[in-house]
């Protein structure tokens, strides 16, 4: 007890001196000037989750500290400082409390790196959708069709495509064993169909799927899988293969029922629904500039109709989740129309910044009122002196 | 071809007018939409002899008389040597002679241009970097001389280029000899001229008769008005119809071809028409009348559209040219700063601390007409960014003057005021420096707190930057330690208020981003350039807090500080523009590093020299 106490006691010691923060305020620069300029190649989305999304990264055969341990590093400190080694005296209240301020930001940060998630909605005029597609995360869908009024879907998430993976649910007939998974992949016709061995079928028995360097803009990345399909029986079982956006998709028949298999981005679905009426872009006159992108959407919610516009910098916030206006396509609707495409979040932490940022203001400010007497007693001496 | 025969033609009706002797001053208050936005026309003059010469104003001509020219005398003004082309690989490519002062007519390159024309095709298809700056500049040239060609036909349909010889011509058409028309009065008549040339088409000028020729020529002349379409950049003719398209504005042919005149734009046209023949004639009282007449038209049909006293505020704006003199004043007071060094100490630093505060008092002038013709906060710009900050460093440095009467205010405001404002000219080269904002900046509420407040956290860390070279400079020259341990004091204090600004300014930013796309952080290169100025003011301060730093090291931090400042505020739109830099962002690629290394060797040769001769001194004293 006595010795856990002691080391309790060396680690707040060692923590809460000032040098720690200090060291690791200068490996955190080092960071931010490193994740940045690695931007201009290899794209925000992999430099964010290699140097600030990340515990270690590896410079040259050297492991060194992420984006994560850096910042846990100076909440501790900051947080055994003001704890326990604060002076908690009138004079230092503004420092205190600007403190608090700065430790609820790091909070408020973990939270939205540990349990918030986004999406995009892809919405064309006219039409509904009740999910969000992730921007980066795909998911091996297996779709059964056979209902008439909806379909059942069964999917495997990120974690399961991996080489060696084999793919088992209740509601299949059959198993999907991985082969081949490549977050972005290239497609190369075969000089000729492939005859020896396991049957390839449909794409696969004439394209071969290669993986390719991921591409700067996550989005760009095209994820494609090999799999061998078992347990249907021949002539359905074989070697598939299958990519994103693939324009016909892959389908087998197994004992009477079509099944539909694909790779998409990550589906969520929300506790609503949203109906998108009309898209519209204002310019300014007589420019191509663009002044305002509109979309007139109705928020359907177990009977309840609510007509809302979401437009650029003026989200819809519903039932914590905020929809906002992000891209849209030109005459991406099948009539013609214009297709919105909105980003949707859910962030348990959104509310950390606005409170951090009240709370390091009010410090600033009552440092700066406690200085003032010194100052103004400070300039009477130097006055005497004089 | 087809257009040196227009101006072969055109010539014949060229009259004597003498662009450089005119009164411009009321025509120039014309407003015209342009770019988005209504603004005088001696701003849409200004921003379009800025694009072609490269200055805003002819050895011998004001930006408006060259505009007037090339409205009313195109063939004259074609003629005049406007374009600036001071690469002489671009010169060579288009196979014209390289001259003294690099300066062309339309007329010399329009031959060239139409030459190039299908490599123009090619390399308009080609990515940028793969192009070389020349072949670059060849299409923007193309760019440049569509605009001017497309300006100069503005007024064409207005102009009296139409006129008939023969009697029987005139008595048909209801016209008079020795009369000129223009071509929307003509309008009526064009498909019965052109009925009457198809009948004898094929026949040779030469064995045409008169009034033959009269009909082949006025079919010309409908021929080359509409060949080229209807110009569509000067719309100076204001919505008149409630059904009309809000807020746009037309040309004078868009107004003809959309069939959308009221009888009150028929007026203006006919003040124009007036104001054309007025300058043609060379009769300046005349054009002094008809210019007055003009705008006082045009005043009345825009007064719905354009907020009151925006336009003469634009014009003065224009005319004052307020930050050239407020650089004139800031470098007197540099002037007198050094002279105070040397002699009547008092007097001089008082005389230069007036003048400071003149130079502010145009840059702040200047700083709020175009806040009040914009209706906008002072910063939604790069160009404006570097304005405001100059003011923000200016106003700092007035008040710490003012505080502590040293003249170490004066030293940052008349060094840091001149800099930014000659770096702010190099961006100002673009044309119109008031520009409309894309969609997501386009919120006066965001740009008024966050982007101010991160301006002025820039401002302040520019102050610091300067204290701190003086700090550096000081304690090895004449290390005298009150003034030095004031200086620190100033650093610490000076870099509190940037941190503060700096601090909000990004979390604001923050904000904004949650407000507008649902994340408070991105990672975002703008984001990072902000957070970096934010982490080195707190390392700094929390350096010297847990004693690791000391105030030489202070000093050295806070040059580090402009160098951070610098990164934070330019480099980071380098880096946006990727693998595909060129011309223009090389240049300011150079130029940052240049100053990023002399500021680098700046302070570790000062820091350098200084702990030698500290090392020498305490040495000294034990010995």
């Amino acid at each position: 007890m006595k010795k856990i106490k002691k080391s309790a006691t060396r680690a707040i010691d060692f923590f809460s001196r000032p040098i720690v923060v200090f060291y690791a305020l200068a490996w955190l620069m080092v960071l931010v000037v490193v994740g940045t300029i690695a931007q201009r190649y290899i794209g925000l989305y992999q430099s964010q989750m290699k140097f600030f999304s990340s515990f270690i990264w590896w410079l040259g055969p050297v492991p060194v500290p992420g984006g994560y341990p850096t910042l846990t590093v100076i909440f501790i400190g900051l947080a055994t400082k003001l704890v326990f080694k604060s002076k908690w005296r009138r004079e230092n209240l503004g420092t205190i409390v600007t403190h608090i301020g700065a430790l609820a930001l790091l909070f408020g940060g973990f939270l939205t790196a540990a349990f918030s998630y986004e999406g995009g909605m892809v919405l064309p005029e006219g039409e509904t959708s009740g999910y969000i597609s992730d921007y980066n995360d795909v998911e091996l869908a297996v779709i059964d069709h056979s209902a008439i009024d909806h379909d059942h879907v069964t999917a495997f998430e990120k974690g399961w495509l991996h080489e060696g993976k084999v793919l088992r649910a209740n509601a299949l007939p059959f198993e999907l064993e991985i082969i081949d998974f490549c977050r972005n992949c290239q497609i190369m016709k075969r000089s000729e169909p492939v005859t020896n061995g396991e049957p390839h079928h449909g794409f696969a028995a004439n394209f071969q799927v290669t993986p390719a360097p991921l591409e700067n803009e996550s989005e760009r990345n095209q994820a494609g899988a090999v799999f061998h399909l078992k347990g249907a029986g021949a002539p359905i079982d074989g070697i598939y293969s299958i990519f994103e956006n693939m324009p016909v998709e892959q389908s087998v028949e197994v004992k009477g029922v079509k099944y539909g298999l694909l790779l998409r981005r990550a589906q969520t679905h929300l506790p609503f629904k949203i109906h998108l009426m009309k898209f519209s872009k204002g310019v300014h006159p007589g420019t191509d500039i663009a002044s305002s992108y509109k979309s007139e959407v109705t928020v359907l919610d177990s009977g309840v109709e609510q007509r809302v516009t979401i437009q650029m910098n003026e989200p819809l916030r519903y039932k914590g989740y905020t929809l906002y206006q992000a891209s849209f396509v030109e005459g991406g609707a099948s009539g013609g129309g214009e297709t919105s495409v909105l980003a949707v979040v859910h962030n348990v932490g959104r509310v950390f910044p606005y409170i951090s940022s009240i709370i390091m203001c009010i410090g600033l400010l009552l440092h700066l009122l406690l200085m003032i007497p010194k100052l103004i007693r400070g300039k009477a001496a130097a006055r005497a002196t004089r | 071809m087809q257009l040196v025969k227009i101006l072969l033609f055109l010539a014949c009706f060229a009259g004597n007018a003498h662009a450089v002797d005119f009164d411009y001053s009321a025509f120039a208050q014309v407003p015209i939409q342009n770019d988005g936005r209504v603004k005088p026309l001696d701003t849409f003059a200004r921003t379009n002899l800025l694009l072609v010469y490269g200055k805003r104003s002819l050895p011998e001509l004001s930006a408006m008389g060259w505009l007037t020219e090339l409205l009313f005398t195109p063939q004259l003004a074609y003629q005049r040597k406007v374009f600036n082309l001071p690469n002489p690989d671009l010169v060579s490519l288009l196979g014209l002679e390289r001259r003294q002062g690099n300066k062309y007519s339309f007329a010399e390159l329009f031959e060239s241009l139409r030459a190039q024309n299908d490599n123009i095709t090619k390399l308009a298809q080609k990515e940028k970097g793969e192009r070389t700056p020349a072949q670059n500049q060849l299409l923007e040239l193309q760019g440049k001389a569509g605009r001017y060609f497309e300006i100069s036909r503005s007024l064409i349909m207005l102009t009296p280029t139409f006129g008939v010889r023969s009697e029987k011509t005139a008595a048909e058409l209801n016209l008079h000899t020795g009369q000129s028309y223009n071509y929307m009065e003509l309008s009526r008549i064009r498909e019965a001229v052109r009925k009457r040339v198809d009948g004898f088409h094929g026949k040779k000028f030469a064995d045409m008769s008169e009034d033959q020729r009269d009909y082949a020529g006025l079919a010309f002349q409908f021929q080359t008005i509409e060949e080229f379409g209807i110009p569509d950049i000067f719309r100076v003719v204001p919505p008149q119809w409630d059904g009309q398209e809000r807020n746009l504005w037309l040309s004078p042919g868009m107004l003809v071809q959309t069939g959308g005149g009221s009888p009150r734009s028929a007026q203006y046209f006919e003040q124009w028409r007036a104001l054309s023949l007025a300058f043609m004639s060379g009769d300046i009282a005349r054009w002094n009348k008809a210019a007055l007449e003009l705008s006082g038209v045009a005043a009345t049909l825009a007064v719905r559209h354009v907020r009151a006293y925006a336009l003469p505020v634009e014009m003065f704006y224009n005319h004052w040219e307020l930050y050239y003199k407020a650089i004139a004043f800031y470098l007197a007071a540099f002037l007198c700063l050094l002279a105070s060094w040397m002699f009547w100490p008092e007097t001089l630093r008082r005389v230069g601390f007036g003048l400071l505060a003149c130079g502010v008092a145009f840059h702040l002038v200047g700083v709020g007409s175009r806040m009040f013709i914009m209706g906008r906060p002072p910063v939604s710009t790069l160009y404006e960014s570097i304005i405001f900050v100059a003011l923000v460093a200016l106003i700092f440095s007035l008040i710490l003057e003012k505080v502590s009467k040293n003249g170490l205010g004066l030293l940052i405001g008349s060094v840091a005021g001149p800099v930014l404002l000659f770096i702010s000219f190099g961006y100002a080269d673009e044309g119109d420096t008031m520009g409309m904002l894309v969609a997501v900046l386009n919120t006066n509420f965001w740009l008024a707190t966050h982007v101010v407040c991160i301006t002025i956290g820039y401002g302040c860390c520019l102050v610091g930057g300067v204290i701190g070279h003086a700090y550096l400079v000081m304690r090895l020259l004449r290390p005298n330690a009150s003034r030095l341990g004031e200086l620190h004091k100033n650093m610490l204090g000076v870099s509190m208020v940037a941190l503060f600004f700096a601090m909000f300014g990004t979390i604001l930013g923050g904000i904004w981003a949650d407000q507008s796309w649902g994340r408070f952080w991105g990672w975002d290169p703008k984001e990072n350039g902000a957070m970096l100025i934010v982490l080195w003011l707190l390392f700094l301060l929390h350096g010297r807090l847990a004693g690791v730093i000391k105030p030489l090291g202070y000093g050295v931090g806070m040059v580090f500080t402009n160098v951070i400042v610098a990164l934070a505020w330019f480099g980071v739109n380098l880096l946006n523009v990727g693998l595909h830099s060129y011309g223009f962002t090389e240049n300011i690629a150079t130029n940052l590093a240049t100053f990023c290394i002399t500021e680098a060797i700046f302070a570790l040769v000062m820091y350098h020299f200084i702990t030698i001769k500290d090392a020498g001194r305490s040495a000294a004293a034990k010995a």
